[in-house]
C-alpha cells in the first residue's frame, strides 16, 4: 500500500471518528439542555401565568360572592385579593408573560378590557355596589379566560416549533452518524484493500516478500 | 352597615400597612418584621436594572438577602419563598450565590413597592450586569409580593 493510500485512509479513521465524538457532545449537550429545562419545569408554578391569573380573580369572586350575599367577608382579604388581580393585569399588560402575544389585536383588546373592568370593579367595591362589583367580576373572568385561550394557542405554537427543531436535530445527528461510521468502516476499507493486495503482490513476486 | 363600613375602612387601609414580612427561623419561630425596619438593620446595595416583568430600568433598594438569612440562621439550609398569591419556590442551599447578590427589594425608585407594583417585597436580581442570570430558573426565584421566608423540611 502506498503513502497516499495509508494517509486517506488515516484520515478518513480520524476525521470518522472526530465527527463521531463531535455528535456525541452535541447529543450530550442537548440532554443536559433538556434535563435543566425539565428540572426548570418541575420546580416552577403549576399553573400556566394566565391560568394563575383566572385563579386569582377565581379567588376575589369568591369574597364577593360573600359579599354580595350579605356574609361576613374578610375585606383586607379581598382588598389582597384584589391588588393581586391588579398585578397580574400589569403582568399581562406589559407583555411580560406573553411578549409574542402583544402585536396581535385580539390580545390587546382582551387585556384592555380587563384593564377598564378592573377600574369598574374597584369603584363597585369602594361604592358596596356589590351586583355591579359581580357583573365587573364576571366581565373580568371572561375576558382572562381570553387571554388564557390565546396564551394557550401561543404555548401550543411554541410547543410545535419545538418539536420541530428536535426533529431537525434528531435527523441531523442521525446523518452525522451515520457519515462518521462510513468514514471509519471506509479507512477500515482502503487499509484492509491495501494490506489484502501487498499481501497477494508479495505471493506472485517470492522475492519481494516481507 | 356599620360593621362593614369598619370592615372596609380596615381592609383599604391596611394594604398600605401590609409591609411585614414573615419569617420562620431555623428554630421553627415565627418572626413578623416590618419590611422597612429590615432594610434599616440589612440594608442592601442599591440595584438598577430593568427586569421581564418591569421592562423599565428602575432603582431597586431593600434588603440584604444574604444578611437576613444568615441572622436567622436560615443561611445554609434550603429556604421556601411564599408570595402572597401562594405561589412558592424552594432556594436551594447555595443557590443564593448564585444570583450575584440579589436584594429583596421593597422601594422602588424611592418609592415603597405596592401590592399592586409586585411589593411589598420582591427579589430582585441584577438582570443588566449579569444577562447570563435572564434563564427560567432565576426568573422563578424572582417572586414578588413576597410575604414569607420558611426553612424547607
Amino acid at each position: 500500500m502506498n503513502k497516499v493510500g495509508l494517509s486517506i485512509a488515516g484520515m478518513m479513521l480520524v476525521l470518522g471518528m472526530g465527527l463521531a465524538m463531535w455528535t456525541h457532545h452535541l447529543m450530550q449537550e442537548r440532554l443536559s439542555e433538556e434535563r435543566r429545562s425539565m428540572m426548570s419545569a418541575r420546580n416552577s408554578e403549576l399553573y400556566q401565568a394566565s391560568m394563575k391569573s383566572e385563579v386569582e380573580v377565581a379567588r376575589l369572586s369568591t369574597h364577593l360572592a360573600g359579599a354580595r350575599a350579605g356574609d361576613w367577608v374578610e375585606a383586607d382579604e379581598m382588598a389582597l385579593a384584589l391588588d393581586v388581580v391588579y398585578s397580574r393585569h400589569f403582568l399581562h399588560s406589559r407583555g411580560a408573560i406573553y411578549r409574542d402575544l402583544q402585536s396581535q389585536d385580539e390580545y390587546s383588546t382582551a387585556v384592555h378590557q380587563i384593564g377598564r373592568q378592573l377600574d369598574q370593579l374597584e369603584a363597585s367595591m369602594d361604592a358596596q355596589d356589590w351586583d355591579a362589583a359581580w357583573i365587573a367580576q364576571g366581565e373580568i373572568a371572561v375576558a382572562m379566560n381570553e387571554v388564557t385561550r390565546l396564551s394557550l394557542r401561543a404555548e401550543r405554537n411554541i410547543k410545535e416549533a419545538a418539536a420541530r427543531e428536535l426533529e431537525r436535530f434528531r435527523q441531523q445527528c442521525q446523518t452525522l452518524n451515520l457519515l462518521a461510521w462510513l468514514m471509519m468502516v471506509g479507512g477500515c476499507l482502503i487499509l484492509g484493500v491495501g494490506r489484502t493486495g501487498r499481501v497477494r503482490t508479495s505471493h506472485e513476486n517470492d522475492y519481494e516478500l516481507v | 352597615m356599620l360593621r362593614w363600613i369598619m370592615a372596609l375602612v380596615v381592609g383599604f387601609v391596611f394594604p398600605v400597612m401590609a409591609d411585614e414580612l414573615s419569617i420562620i427561623d431555623s428554630q421553627g419561630e415565627r418572626h413578623l418584621v416590618k419590611t422597612h425596619l429590615l432594610a434599616q438593620q440589612f440594608p442592601a446595595a442599591p440595584v438598577v436594572t430593568a427586569n421581564p416583568w418591569a421592562p423599565e430600568v428602575h432603582q431597586y433598594t431593600g434588603i440584604n438577602i444574604e444578611s437576613l438569612l444568615d441572622h436567622y440562621g436560615l443561611a445554609d439550609t434550603g429556604v421556601r419563598l411564599i408570595a402572597l398569591d401562594n405561589y412558592s419556590v424552594v432556594l436551594e442551599p447555595g443557590e443564593l450565590a448564585t444570583l450575584r447578590q440579589p436584594i429583596l427589594a421593597t422601594q422602588k425608585d424611592g418609592r415603597p413597592l405596592t401590592r399592586r407594583d409586585f411589593g411589598p417585597t420582591w427579589l430582585i436580581v441584577d438582570f443588566d450586569q449579569h444577562p447570563d442570570l435572564d434563564v427560567e430558573r432565576t426568573r422563578n426565584l424572582s417572586v414578588w409580593q413576597l410575604a414569607e421566608i420558611a426553612p424547607e423540611q
